[in-house]
């Protein structure tokens, strides 16, 4: 007897990480993987959305309490990944670290900065997709790509995303230690794709 | 791991006593507002998306104040947002793309037929609940008439407030019946959820 299939509830957040040569060839795809970590953040966020009459405040990624939404400023000055060429502050981010995910994790264990220096990655702009219907599914897509320039090879272990708030503050809302470190060889690249997926 | 979504569905009776509780339910409902609110917030751009009338409406405006879009916390009185109840008068299962409830239940005072009470939505704010961080929703609807009410579906409904109101669900499912006799309350809540 075939066993049923037990129907996702909630939001589904997947992951699917491309490794391309200097020439654009795929070498490396890990397809879209069931990821495991949305984090304390992303719900304080939606309270204070939800709740609107008061600051909200949530661990930055810096370790401080600072503010992730507030009642008076700009819709556009919170939440915003859509971060832009060389910007590694925000948007998704990629990592060597590959401590396990904890609810209360506020930022990557080992940050790949951007750069051309050892141990760095040029990071290109962080892209969200339109929201579509997808067969039985409602998806939405954030996309980035990390060039390796820096003459050696990087091990990617960990992936996330930072949210930025009022231009000063940024907030880990998803961390994911990768199932298992991806090699990414001098000149090659690295796309990281998250998908926030739901289903009725 | 999902950012789970569950239900939960309590009843009193006229004394306060809990005469009905269905745990946590797991819910499937999340709509398409959902996540275009979601994605316009990432993308620091206008979001307007179809609204409980059917029509586009702003949902996310992105140079206005945050505190106008997105309210869930509805006061006493006011059906319009929040979280909602109804009698899903025309059988329709959840679908990506509701707008709506199929036939919400309206705030009434006592003696008005097939309304009932709505109090305040409260929250329970994120909090780490063992391996879990949840995040609840409530919301008491009381029966004031003298006939009992069935119902059928919740959900969740925003309240965009700038210039004239917009209102956006983001949640609906399809209940098991839950018939509501005179002076009884019931109580809904929504619980998020995530697990690293």
């Amino acid at each position: 007897m075939k066993k049923k299939e037990k129907k996702a509830h909630g939001i589904q957040l997947l992951l699917r990480c491309i490794v391309r040569d200097l020439y654009g060839k795929v070498i490396g795809d890990t397809e879209e993987k069931p990821a495991r970590s949305f984090l304390i953040q992303f719900l304080e966020f939606i309270y204070g959305l939800f709740r609107y009459n008061a600051h909200m405040y949530a661990t930055a990624t810096d370790g401080t309490e600072d503010y992730i939404y507030t009642t008076s400023s700009d819709s556009n000055f919170f939440f915003r990944v859509d971060a832009g060429v060389n910007v590694d502050t925000h948007g998704i981010v990629i990592g060597t670290g590959d401590t396990a995910e904890t609810n209360t994790d506020y930022k990557l264990e080992a940050q790949i900065a951007n750069g051309v220096g050892e141990g760095q990655m040029t990071h290109t702009s962080t892209t969200v997709s339109a929201v579509g219907v997808v067969g039985a599914n409602v998806d939405l897509e954030v996309k980035r790509s990390f060039t390796n320039g820096s003459g050696g090879q990087i091990t990617v272990k960990e992936a996330g995303i930072y949210t930025r708030a009022i231009l000063a503050y940024q907030h880990c809302i998803v961390r994911d230690v990768l199932p298992a470190g991806i090699d990414v060889p001098d000149k090659c690249s690295i796309s990281i794709i998250y998908t926030l997926r739901t289903t009725v | 791991m999902n950012l789970e979504l569950y239900y939960r569905i309590l009843k009193h009776d006229p004394d306060g006593r809990l005469v009905k509780d269905t745990g946590m339910m797991p819910s499937g409902s999340y709509v398409i507002q959902f996540l275009e609110m979601i994605g316009a917030l990432f993308d620091g751009i206008r979001g307007t998306f179809t609204d409980t009338n059917g029509a586009e409406s702003t949902m996310i405006y992105e140079l206005e104040n945050i505190d106008e879009s997105g309210q869930v916390r509805a006061p006493a009185l006011d059906d319009k947002f929040g979280l909602v109840v109804g009698t899903n008068a025309g059988v329709s299962a959840e679908d990506n793309e509701d707008y709506a409830l199929d036939s919400k239940i309206p705030h009434g005072d006592v003696g008005a037929v097939g309304t009932m009470n709505y109090r305040d939505v409260t929250f329970v704010a994120p909090r780490v609940v063992g391996p879990n961080v949840d995040f609840d929703v409530f919301r008491a609807f009381i029966n004031e008439n003298d006939a009992t009410i069935t119902v059928k579906e919740i959900g969740i409904i925003t309240r965009m407030d700038y210039g004239v109101d917009k209102f956006h669900l983001i949640l609906r499912d399809v209940v098991a019946d839950e018939a509501v006799e005179a002076g009884y309350t019931l109580t809904v809540g929504y619980t998020l959820r995530s697990t690293a």
